[in-house]
Formats: structure tokens, C-alpha cells, sequence
């Protein structure tokens, strides 16, 4: 049963490039916990373009993330804030910090968003 | 403890302290070591064999250090000096103090030495209104350092506390017992260090101390080569020199370095509880500050690009495209009791930014961080059209979703009563308020250019050219108040005008959006009795319902709001008036010793005969440090142009002559000169005056072009 992180990842090399990203060259990897099990991914940021697969716990990246998976599930469908995690301390970052504020640009927002008011009412 | 607050600050850090040196705080007395947005110590007491000190002397020469000279002993009237205390401390990831002691008397004295240390490690949020922390509290005395830490969570912070001479150290603080020899001294290093555990890597030690006193000079070297690499200043008038020297030391002291900018600085938006981020506030700063040292506009225009919303979230009331408008790393935020991660509320940040980045290049020449930032840019300029326009009536209108903890009014007039009718009601919401309009039609004709010259998009410049054009128009038919002959405040809910007489009307001069046929009105009651106090326009005209001399935003005067409506009055050849408002300002700027505060009360100048402060926790702020760099390049005339710097100087009557020197931009380094003349002595028409000299009637291209 793939997790949102799994669905997350995977759908990434389907997306349009992206011109906000298009200054960002870099690797970021993340090793997230789930119970006893440890799942590692790299993210390698192109250009615009992002992909992600599985790796080794040791693959070379200019950033690692490390934290829970869950956290990380709610973070990729946008149910977390990736900021705030990290200011809590609820995971950390470790290398070029610039990725990760790149890597934010890739996620949705909270769910069951009012967001545009036409006529200043709720949608 | 009442009196004189001393502060000292590095980037994010900085310390509130009395004239003692103390920390001590209260709600009344906001004092602590704070770094990024929490508190770390809130208390820091000395005393010496149970007895507070007595403060002779405080020497805050610098931003980023100061001195305390003290005597044993308070409140009497003779001081028994058998003994000095010298406390200098340094701030920077903590701070560092020599705490020296010195005994004057024939006999060898026996001391005990004694700091109390606390903290609530509240969150700037919480600092006034002192609200009930969740998590634990530990305090622990280990290998020779007092740690003191909060834990919430996965949330933890932590004080350290060492000194480099033998002391007591229990849970709540360090103990000397000491004996001074005659006519002797002591003295110890206080390292306090703070740690943001699990966020940023352990540091061991504070950024300077003794035995790393070469880091400190760093700091003074630091501030000598900003100072030395800003335009020089030559004037006979002794006042603007202080404002001037004053205005870019602040301007230093302001400088923010978030974590993402490869230790380039933006400004914060004033010391010492806006050391942060702002959208709006980091944009006219920067603005203001681009013919003297423009690399903060190139850092400000990179970190809120980086930063740039890019999806719907009504607690961050961010949207695609959307510039922040403010920027916390607080519990408050953490725990996203606050929305500060960024927190998108404003309605003007996003128009400036595009304003920013073009004045930013027609200064520079930098067309590489045009090009760096175009997806960013067009982004903005979209969510002018997608999302900002609520009521689909081709207007920026903003209407928070984040009911609880959002900012109700997001334009820079942001206090609950600011948008008022005439008659002083309120109107319902969303509110269309007027300058954010001349934001958005200067945006879209300056995006034009960028998207022509330096996109290779004429489909979009041509578009946005059209776009603003249209808005110009509706905007002038919409806004304009036919009996009174000014513009609308704002628009309401039903599209009706908000039909107060404000300040605002000088942003849309700023912007261009006026009619010249319509500027002249304007003009009127800018400089008219009703707005123009003597010192400056109000941010609300007298005769206003709501108007109140000490009003935060409904009549007091704003040096900032001031530099921008000089600017825009310039803008439409209105010299004169310009440097009537350039005066008001900086005669202002005198009784404050060259620090012009936030805003200043709003009475008529020839009542009080002095500039009557608006008490406001923000020393120096950000924007009012830049007004008087904007108002001196109002005064010059300085106007980038097809690559040159053209000087067209209008000085107030109040100056001779005033000169910069060294100004730099794409042209190198150049230099401007006004002069001015009294009125019978005109230069006739076909005399060639030279080039660096010109006199209130002529234009030139400054003279002296050359690279440094």
C-alpha cells in the first residue's frame, strides 16, 4: 500500500517543469523512520525538472533530511507545514538549506482551502 | 525599573538592557537576550554583596556593543567610590560581557560577586502580553556551565552560561566570592550562548570574546567599510550631515541575514521587535536606499523571491504569487499558533516587488537578476489579476481568511481604524484602498519593460501595457471625489468610496496613476493646512471624523510615507513642494539627533514649535533610517536614465548646497551637486554652466564619471 510520501515521490517526474525551480541544481535526500523500518529517497532538483527515487542510506546529496514518516505524509498532501515542522524541531535538515526552501515550492497546500473569494464571500 | 532602555544587536540577535547593564524583564520593561524571535535570558542582574549598582555612564557608541560604568549602591545623593564596575558587553549568538572590577581603596577588599540568570524563553509574540508557556523548564549546573533549557515537543532552546574565572554556579545563577587587592582589579569573561537545538548546529562559544577579540574589530571594520563604500555627503548644513551619518549606521544595524541568503542582508523592518522580515517594509527600504547602497535591494528582491507563495492557504492568507509579509522562527509560530512561516498578509508587498526589481535594474544595470527572477516577477504580476482582484472590478482588494490571527488591514495604514469615511464610519470588507492601485498600475508598466527588454515577451508587454492604461482610467473615473477634488481612500465592499482625505494620495503621485490633469488638485491638499502639518503631510487630513493628532494612522506624520510623497510630487514637476516637504522632514529629523522615529504627532508645527514623538516601542525603524537618503535624492533630482544618472537639484530654502559624492550604479561611481541660488542671480539661457554645477532652473548629467 503506497504511502503518501511513495505517491508523492513517484509522481514528481510526471510534472511540468517548473520555472521557479529553474535556478535549482542540487540532490537532497531524505531518510525517514517508519516504527522500526527506515526508507531513503533522493530528490534530484533540475533545472526546473524534479525526480525521486528510492536510494542507499548513504547516497550523496548537498542536503538530508531526516524525520518521521508520518510527519512526512502530512507534509507531502499538505497537511503540515514544512516551516513550521522545522522550526518544532520535528525533523531537521542538515547541508544546503537553500534546497529545502526549494524542495517547499513542490508541495500542495492544506486541503479544503476557501482561497479565492470572488464578490469577498467564502467560497 | 523605569528609565533609558539600552540595545545592542547583531542581524537577529540583540539584547534589551537598563543603563545598568541589567536585564530584568517585565511587561513594562520588554528587556532580554532575544534571537530569531525568542527570548533567552530574561533576567541578568548584578550585584555586588546583595546591592544593585548604580549606573554613572552608559556608553552605546556602537550598534553591536556597549559599555556600563557603575558605583555600588542606588538612588542616593552621595556616591561612595571606593569601587568601580566596568561592564562591556557584545552581542552575537548570545553575548559575551567582561564584567571588570576595580577596588580604589588602600585595603584589600572581600566581594561577593553575584548573577542572577533567568528565562522564560517567551516567544516575541508572547513578550508583552506574557501568555502561559506549555512546555518544561530545566535548569542544570554541568562541567562547569549552567544550562537553561525549554523543551516542548520535539521544540527545544537552550541558554548556556560560563565564565572563564572560578564561580559558584547554582540553577539560578553564578556566584564570585572574590578579595581584590589594594587599589586592584578583577575581572571575568560571561559567556552566554544560545542554541536552537536540533535546528541549528552546537555552538561552543558566543561570536566574540576576549580571547577572540579579533572578531569584534571585524564588526567595527565591518561598519567603517559599509560607511566608507556609501556615498560621501558634502553640505553646509551641519544637521543633515549628523541625519545622514546617522541614517546609514542604522541602516547597518538593521541588516537581517536569513539563513538562505549566503550571509547577504536585507533590512529588518526596526529594532528591536521587527528584526525580521517584512515584505512591505524590506521593498521601500530597499527602495529608499538604492542610490547608496544597493545591494540591499538585491537580497531583499532574492529572499522574498525564494519565499514567494505558491499555493492557497487561508491560515498564511498566502496565494500563488504572493509576497510575504512577514517572517517569524518563534514556539508561536512553530506550533502554528501564529500563521509566520511566512504569513502573506499583505496586498501591497506583491506590486512592489515588481516596482523594486525594475527601479532596482534601471539603477544597477543588473540584468541578471531580472533574468534570475523573471518566473518569480510574473508570478507576482498574475497574482495581481487572479487573485487579488476579490470583486472581479480590476482592483487590488485584500480581505483576510485567517479570522483569528491575520492581519484585518493588510496596506501599510494596518491598525483596525485606519480606513475610515469621512464621517469616521468603517467600512465592511474587502477594501480596495487606493495606493495599492498605483502599486498595481506602476507594476504592470514597469513589468512591461522588464518583459520587453529583458524577457524577450512583447505579448506580455504589450498586454500589460494595455492593462495599465485601462486601470488608469477606471481608476481616475472611480476613485476621484468631484467635490472635494482628491482621491478616495480606499473603495468598500459595494464599490462605494471610502471618501476620507489622506496621505495616500501621494503614493498614487509616487505611482504615476494620477491624471496630470488631476495632479494639481492633488498637490493642493497635500501641501494644504488640513494635511501638511508644518513638518510633514498626516496620515489623515484634519477636519476627518476620525482624525487624532496622536493617531497611529489617522494623523500622525510618517517620515517615511513622507519621503514617498516628495517622490511623487517630484514625479509630476512639483519641485518646489518636494523640498517644502523635504524641510519639514529633516528640521524634524534634528530634535531626534538625526534618528527619525517611526511617526511623529501630528500637531501644527507653528503650535509646538518642535516635532512632538509618538511613543513606539521601534528605534530605529527601517524605513524612516531610509527616508532621508529618499528625501536627498528627491531634493537632487536623481533620476536614472538611458544609463546616465541625471541631476535635476530643487533644494529646499533651507539649504545652500548639498552634494553627493561617489553615488554608485551602472554608470560606476558618479558624482551630484546642487546648489542653491538666490533667485535674481539666474544663469541666462545660453551660458554653458558646467556640467557638475547647476543651479535650481537647469538639468544635467552628473558629472565626473568614474569607476571606482
Amino acid at each position: 500500500m503506497p504511502t503518501p510520501t511513495d505517491q508523492f515521490f513517484e509522481q514528481l517526474g510526471r510534472r511540468r517543469n517548473d520555472p521557479l525551480l529553474r535556478a535549482c541544481i542540487g540532490s537532497m535526500r531524505f531518510d525517514l523512520q517508519r516504527g522500526n523500518r527506515h526508507e531513503h529517497w533522493r530528490l534530484d532538483l533540475r533545472k526546473g525538472d524534479a525526480t525521486a527515487e528510492r536510494c542507499a542510506p548513504d547516497s550523496d546529496a548537498a542536503c538530508v533530511v531526516r524525520g518521521d514518516g508520518e510527519l512526512f505524509d502530512d507534509i507531502v498532501t499538505g497537511r503540515a507545514n514544512a516551516m513550521a515542522a522545522l522550526l518544532r524541531g520535528a525533523y531537521s535538515v542538515e547541508g544546503d538549506v537553500g534546497l529545502l526552501m526549494a524542495f517547499q515550492r513542490l508541495l500542495p497546500g492544506p486541503p479544503n482551502q476557501r482561497g479565492l473569494q470572488r464578490s469577498g464571500e467564502p467560497r | 525599573m523605569t528609565g533609558e532602555l539600552v540595545t545592542i544587536l547583531d542581524g537577529n540577535t540583540f539584547v534589551v538592557c537598563d543603563r545598568r547593564g541589567d536585564i530584568e524583564a517585565s511587561a513594562t520593561d520588554p528587556t532580554g537576550l532575544f534571537s530569531f524571535d525568542t527570548r533567552f535570558l530574561s533576567q541578568w542582574v548584578l550585584t555586588i554583596d546583595g546591592e544593585r549598582l548604580q549606573a554613572l555612564s552608559t556608553d552605546n557608541v556602537q550598534y553591536f556593543e556597549a559599555r556600563h560604568f557603575l558605583v555600588p549602591g542606588t538612588g542616593t545623593v552621595y556616591v561612595n567610590a571606593t569601587m568601580s564596575i566596568i561592564r562591556q558587553r557584545a552581542v552575537g549568538d548570545g553575548f559575551h560581557e567582561e564584567l571588570l572590577i576595580l577596588n580604589h581603596e588602600p585595603e584589600p577588599v572581600d566581594l561577593v560577586v553575584r548573577i542572577d540568570a533567568a528565562t522564560d524563553f517567551a516567544d516575541l509574540f508572547e513578550v508583552k502580553d506574557q501568555l502561559e508557556k506549555k512546555g518544561t523548564y530545566s535548569n542544570v549546573v554541568e562541567d562547569g556551565r549552567l544550562t537553561l533549557t525549554y523543551e516542548r515537543d520535539t521544540f527545544r532552546r537552550s541558554t548556556a552560561i560560563t565564565a572563564s574565572e572560578p564561580a559558584e554556579l547554582d540553577e539560578n545563577g553564578l556566584t564570585f566570592r572574590i578579595t581584590i587587592e589594594p587599589h586592584g582589579r578583577w575581572t571575568t569573561d560571561l559567556s552566554v550562548v544560545t542554541a536552537f537545538v536540533g535546528v541549528i548546529g552546537h555552538r561552543a562559544a558566543p561570536k566574540y570574546g576576549r580571547g577572540r577579540r579579533v572578531a569584534r574589530p571585524n564588526m567595527q571594520q565591518d561598519l567603517d567599510r559599509w560607511i566608507a563604500s556609501a556615498p560621501r555627503l558634502e553640505t553646509d548644513d551641519e544637521a543633515l550631515r549628523v541625519t545622514y551619518r546617522r541614517s546609514l549606521i542604522d541602516l547597518a544595524a538593521l541588516r537581517f541575514t536569513p539563513l538562505t541568503s549566503r550571509s547577504r542582508s536585507l533590512p529588518a523592518a526596526g529594532l528591536p521587535w521587527f528584526m525580521t522580515m517584512f515584505g512591505r517594509d524590506s521593498i521601500f527600504t530597499s527602495l529608499q536606499a538604492l542610490a547608496f547602497t544597493p545591494e540591499l535591494a538585491a537580497t531583499t528582491l532574492r529572499e522574498l523571491a525564494a519565499r514567494q507563495g505558491t499555493r492557497i492557504d487561508d491560515f498564511r492568507d498566502e496565494d500563488p504569487g504572493r509576497i510575504l509579509h512577514e517572517l517569524r522562527y518563534g514556539e508561536l509560530t512553530a506550533f502554528e499558533e501564529r500563521p509566520h512561516s511566512p504569513y502573506y498578509g499583505a496586498a501591497d508587498a506583491t506590486p512592489l516587488f515588481v516596482v523594486l526589481l525594475d527601479e532596482y535594474e534601471r539603477w544597477t544595470g543588473d540584468r541578471a537578476l531580472v533574468r534570475e527572477l523573471e518566473a518569480e516577477a510574473r508570478g507576482a504580476l498574475a497574482w495581481i489579476d487572479e487573485y487579488a482582484d476579490l470583486q472581479g472590478t480590476g482592483y487590488i482588494w485584500y480581505r483576510r481568511r485567517n479570522e483569528e490571527t491575520g492581519l484585518e488591514n493588510q496596506c501599510w495604514k494596518d491598525s483596525w481604524d485606519s480606513i475610515s469615511y469621512h464621517d469616521g464610519r468603517l467600512p465592511g470588507f474587502p477594501r480596495a484602498t487606493c495606493e495599492l492601485q498605483g502599486y498595481a498600475y506602476d507594476a504592470k508598466v514597469r513589468g512591461a519593460r522588464l518583459a520587453r527588454k529583458f524577457w524577450n515577451d512583447p505579448h506580455l508587454a504589450d498586454r500589460l501595457e494595455r492593462d495599465a492604461a485601462n486601470l488608469k482610467r477606471r481608476f481616475n473615473r472611480d476613485y476621484w471625489v468631484a467635490d472635494g477634488q482628491y482621491f478616495a481612500l480606499a473603495l468598500d465592499e459595494h464599490g462605494g468610496q471610502v471618501d476620507a482625505l489622506s496621505s495616500n494620495i501621494g503614493h498614487l503621485l509616487w505611482s504615476g496613476i494620477v491624471e496630470k490633469s488631476k495632479a494639481r488638485a492633488v498637490v493642493r491638499h497635500l501641501m494644504g493646512p488640513a494635511l501638511f502639518s508644518g513638518w510633514g503631510v498626516r496620515t489623515l487630513a484634519e477636519g476627518e471624523a476620525r482624525y487624532n493628532p496622536i493617531g497611529y494612522h489617522n494623523g500622525t506624520v510618517w517620515p517615511f510615507d513622507n519621503s514617498i510623497i516628495a517622490a511623487g510630487l517630484r514625479r509630476y514637476g512639483y519641485k518646489e513642494e518636494a523640498a517644502r516637504i523635504a524641510a519639514g522632514i529633516l528640521d524634524a529629523a534634528e530634535f531626534f539627533d538625526g534618528r527619525l522615529p517611526e511617526a511623529f504627532a501630528g500637531y501644527d508645527r507653528a503650535l509646538t514649535k518642535y516635532p512632538v514623538l509618538y511613543p513606539t516601542a521601534c528605534s530605529p525603524q527601517a524605513w524612516s533610517t531610509g527616508a532621508p537618503l529618499y528625501l536627498l535624492q528627491t531634493i537632487l533630482g536623481l533620476e536614472p536614465f538611458d544609463g546616465h544618472l541625471v541631476v535635476d537639484p530643487a533644494l529646499p530654502a533651507t539649504l545652500g548646497h548639498v552634494a553627493l559624492l561617489d553615488i554608485p550604479g551602472r554608470w560606476g561611481r558618479i558624482d551630484a551637486y546642487g546648489r542653491r541660488r538666490p533667485p535674481q542671480r539666474r544663469v541666462p539661457a545660453n551660458a554653458h554652466a558646467p556640467a557638475s554645477h547647476q543651479n535650481d532652473a537647469g538639468r544635467s548629467l552628473a558629472s565626473s564619471s568614474r569607476t571606482r
